[in-house]
């Protein structure tokens, strides 16, 4: 401890006198040939394999990722609801690699953690020092009875985005005027919490404009749900009766659902949907589960100051697949959770302690084409914990100005750019 | 944006003067024990900084939110204390600076400045 106490204030005094460059010979040694192996290419492994590498040049930094681009979630409800095209959702790996990250376009197989090595599924392995899983969210195809990846082509869930996102989009157009669209909420913890209620206000957007007699019905397996005042009030205000919600408690949970008929099963109705959006029950991606760095929750529990598994070692998880909650499994958590873990990461490969500090999250959802709302949260994550920042945070007020709800959709604008810049462009 | 933070490179004819430097660092370390170490990319203050930029640039197209690079240490912090401090606030920046100290908002308000200026001396 005195060791390393004194070695930080080396490192910290020469940096203070612009020394910054320097470090021991011994760790020298160790950051020469240190690897990095970065499993999963959204915004959280995007972002951390960039940050790393711009702070620790020597660092090799390999990106796994079996797709060519990514397709973001965030801004997704604006395609679903016509206002945006699911290109403007597309970022390739392009400027990843002209920094010198190797992308590798394969699937993780699997992990031996106790010899530091990932095997992909094309047969060939990478070494590393330090892994970070950033694999996001896979289905449970298991979990609700008749919900399996054949039967999300016809009721999809586009809870990942792309072609499922387009699916929907196609769906909805195809309807006639009086249907009746029906949106399945699984019980949380699931990705993006605000997510189904957005979707619902843009679907409903766009009924009210094209389908004005259609109805939209929301079945939550929840009591209560993110920003739910500011979202009442708004279907309020913007689609009158037009959009109905059903609490768990009221008969909203579905168990089990036919594809062919699109129809819904609660425990006491049936229901038939001309369009039904099922956003399913999730965990932590696949790759996740082989590692073992995931819990019996199916998500991963972290050290929250080191984004360090507490089931595997030198495995970091960032993003939708950790359990950080009070943070959401949100594309904002995951950008900033991928820059301090990386910023971890370096500090313990050249010697330096793991540092707590304190993060941030903001998410906004779109009402309307022209109006968001928000909730920001802002958390410490000392002694391996997270923990909400007492009096920070929160919703924008219930008093809501069309201004101030404008506002934040400009805002919600320029984040889609700033967050997006930093993981791709 | 590609420039090393920390540098594999190393001079031993400094080595001795490194018993001399730690003692310097209790100075110009503050109240919450962090470093106001503005040239690192891994100090406490890069961690913090870290987060800003999710949202707010250094330059680019932004309407709604400010970028950052025009900002001195000085305005910064005044604008960061302004909100943290404004009780009846309610937009997202309201929100989110009531959850920093203030000695947080200074070490973020020097890192963010610093960065400026490594940036327009780089261009």
């Amino acid at each position: 401890m005195t060791i390393s106490i004194s070695r930080r204030r080396l490192i910290m005094s020469m940096s203070a006198l612009g020394l910054s460059g320097l470090l021991a010979p011994s760790v020298l040694a160790q950051t020469a040939k240190a690897k990095l192996v970065v499993i999963g290419g959204g915004f959280g492994g995007a972002t951390a394999a960039r940050f790393a590498k711009r702070l620790l040049p020597s660092l090799s930094v390999t990106l796994v990722e079996p797709n060519a681009n990514y397709v973001a979630c965030p801004f997704s409800n604006l395609v679903i609801g016509g206002l945006r095209s699911i290109e403007q959702q597309t970022f390739s790996y392009g400027a990843l690699s002209a920094e010198g990250i190797t992308i590798v376009r394969a699937m993780a197989r699997d992990v031996d953690a106790a010899a530091k090595i990932v095997t992909l599924d094309n047969g060939t392995t990478l070494n590393y020092d330090r892994l970070i899983l950033s694999p996001g969210i896979d289905f449970r195809w298991d979990a609700l009875q008749g919900y399996d990846q054949a039967a999300s082509e016809q009721l999809p869930h586009a809870w990942k985005a792309g072609a499922q996102t387009e699916l929907l989009r196609k769906q909805l157009q195809a309807m006639d005027d009086g249907g009746v669209v029906a949106i399945s909420v699984t019980a949380a913890p699931f990705r993006c919490p605000p997510g189904p209620y957005e979707r619902a206000s843009l679907i409903a957007y766009y009924l009210k404009k094209n389908k004005p007699k259609s109805k939209l019905l929301i079945l939550d397996s929840n009591e209560k749900f993110s920003k739910q005042g500011l979202f009442t009030t708004s279907w309020k205000n913007l689609y009158g009766d037009m959009v109905e919600w059903r609490a768990a408690s009221n008969d909203g949970r579905v168990n089990r659902v036919e594809a062919n008929s699109k129809t819904l099963h609660t425990d006491f109705e049936s229901l038939k949907a001309d369009v039904a959006n099922i956003i399913p029950p999730q965990h932590a991606g696949v790759i996740a589960q082989r590692v073992r760095a995931a819990s019996d929750s199916g998500w991963c529990p972290i050290n929250a100051t080191t984004f360090e598994s507490t089931l595997v070692p030198n495995v970091h998880v960032i993003g939708d697949a950790s359990i950080a909650s009070p943070m959401p499994k949100s594309a904002f958590s995951a950008n900033a959770q991928a820059k301090v873990c990386a910023i971890q990461i370096v500090r313990l490969l050249t010697g330096l302690d793991a540092e707590a500090t304190t993060l941030a999250n903001t998410c906004f959802s779109y009402v309307a084409e022209d109006k968001a709302i928000s909730v920001s949260g802002v958390y410490s994550n000392e002694g391996g914990q997270f923990a909400n920042m007492p009096g920070a945070g929160g919703v924008s007020p219930a008093d809501l100005s069309i201004s101030f709800q404008q506002q934040e959709a400009a805002q919600a604008a320029d984040w889609f750019k700033a967050i997006t810049g930093e993981a791709f462009s | 944006m590609n420039r090393p933070l920390v540098d594999a490179s190393l001079a031993l004819v400094l080595g001795l003067m490194f018993i001399a430097l730690a003692s310097c660092s209790t100075a110009v370390s503050n109240k919450s024990g962090a470093m106001p170490d503005l040239s690192t990319g891994v100090s406490q203050a890069a961690v913090l900084s870290s987060v800003c930029t999710g949202c707010h640039t250094s330059g680019g197209s932004a309407k709604a939110l400010v970028s950052l690079q025009d900002y001195s240490a000085n305005l910064l912090q005044r604008k960061l204390l302004e909100y943290k401090n404004e009780a009846d606030g309610a937009t997202v920046m309201h929100r989110i600076a009531r959850g920093y100290s203030e000695q947080q908002i200074v070490l973020i308000a020097d890192y963010v400045s610093a960065q400026n200026q490594i940036q327009s001396a780089g261009k």
